[in-house]
């Protein structure tokens, strides 16, 4: 009888392993899905500018925190929680202590600031200084 | 020892008969053993992989809708692809699920009825559904009972150094659809939606402070949702320990102001 030829068996060989390749990139294709949320959107929900905006907003009220009414501090701070609820969906506290810290050639004022919208929660405390017509000698 | 030692070994009895019929067996064993379990298995990760792909793209939708309704955009298009079932939208009139808020305004009980209206996805092949309801995106499988919330909705408690006031703000997402049209999709679509109204917003009308705030779920009894939103209520993530719970309903005591908010997001077209 004639000798069998084994020479081409490493065709079959090649043969397995690309099935068995094929079958672990269709796996991995079935794995593959598309994001929910892109960093760019969890960037973008940050709120930065609403911090910024209202931060600003409340040290130019401190300025002249002084010359104001009783009731026209309590309506500036009203309006500045009413308008952020309102648009920004935020939450927003702040007390304005004139004088709470001395030195002899500032007096401060304290104000602090807290702001929460439900995903971002911030607070700051804030010195604002402002020269002592009369500096203490 | 030298007839055994020798590599060319006596080939007498081999047959090449034998040998192909060897050979086409484990050939034929391979294709029954693959079409058998291989793909079978293949398809059922087709299945989870749209399910998966599904509740991503809810996420993604929820995140628009996030858009529409905090950040004041009032028109959004979204690109997507629904595979392995369907997506409908129900309107707020369609839907059964209720939820209920109650808090004490100056003496009497404030009761605020709100339907969320829905878009659910129905996965054909597999057993998942998966909802965008009231902000949130819950998820539940078609022959069980439990249901999870795969994105919660923005609701949160507020307690500052400063004042010390309590507050609690809700966020209700009310769909809406044109002329009361039935959207469905299935396939590549485009989804469109829009807010032009300014939100509703119900709040306490007197600063008496120190109320309670009762939260009531009623889910759609043949898509019920009740155990996610139980998760969410009775978690950390509203407030630190979670609502008490007091019969169907579950309690925020000692509060000082309610904030609830509802927008009215209309899907123009799917």
């Amino acid at each position: 009888m004639e000798r069998l030829n084994d020479e081409g068996q490493w065709i079959v060989l090649m043969g397995f392993m690309v099935c068995v390749g094929i079958f672990f990139l269709a796996l991995i294709i079935t794995q593959s899905t598309v994001v929910g949320q892109t960093t760019s959107e969890a960037v973008l929900e940050f709120p930065k500018t609403e911090i910024q905006d209202t931060r600003s907003e409340i040290i130019d009220i401190a300025k002249d925190w002084e010359t104001y009414t009783t009731a026209k501090r309590t309506n500036l701070m009203d309006d500045l929680k009413v308008i952020s609820m309102a648009r920004k969906n935020a939450v927003v506290e702040c007390s304005i202590t004139p004088g709470a810290v001395n030195d002899s050639y500032y007096s401060y004022t304290r104000i602090i600031i807290h702001y929460n919208n439900g995903v971002t929660e911030y607070d700051e405390t804030f010195l604002l200084s402002q020269p002592l017509s009369q500096p203490i000698p | 020892m030298s007839k055994h030692g020798n590599f060319r070994m006596d080939e007498c009895a081999v047959s090449e008969s034998i040998g192909f019929i060897i050979i086409f067996s484990i050939v034929i064993a391979g294709i029954g053993l693959v079409s058998l379990y291989g793909y079978p298995m293949l398809l059922q990760h087709q299945i989870g992989a749209d399910e998966r792909t599904m509740e991503q793209t809810m996420i993604t939708i929820q995140n628009d809708m996030k858009l529409l309704s905090y950040s004041n955009v009032p028109y959004k298009d979204t690109a997507l692809r629904v595979s392995g079932g369907a997506m409908s939208v129900y309107e707020t009139a369609d839907t059964n699920q209720d939820f209920e808020f109650e808090w004490l305004d100056n003496g009497t009980w404030n009761d605020l009825h709100f339907s969320p209206g829905e878009l659910r996805y129905v996965s054909d092949q597999g057993t998942a559904v998966i909802s965008f309801e009231n902000g949130a995106v819950v998820r539940r499988q078609q022959d069980a009972s439990g249901s999870v919330m795969l994105a919660e909705p923005r609701w949160f408690y507020d307690d500052n150094e400063i004042t010390h006031k309590k507050t609690v703000v809700i966020f209700l997402t009310a769909l809406k659809t044109k002329n009361n049209r039935d959207l469905s999709l299935n396939g590549i679509g485009n989804l469109q939606m829009s807010r032009l109204e300014e939100p509703k917003v119900h709040e306490l009308s007197s600063s008496v402070g120190n109320t309670d705030l009762r939260v009531k779920y009623t889910p759609d009894g043949s898509n019920d949702y009740s155990q996610a939103w139980h998760n969410y209520f009775t978690g950390s993530s509203i407030i630190q320990g979670g609502l008490d719970i007091q019969g169907d309903y579950y309690v925020i005591e000692g509060i000082d102001q309610v904030i609830v908010k509802q927008y009215n997001i209309t899907i123009t077209n799917i």
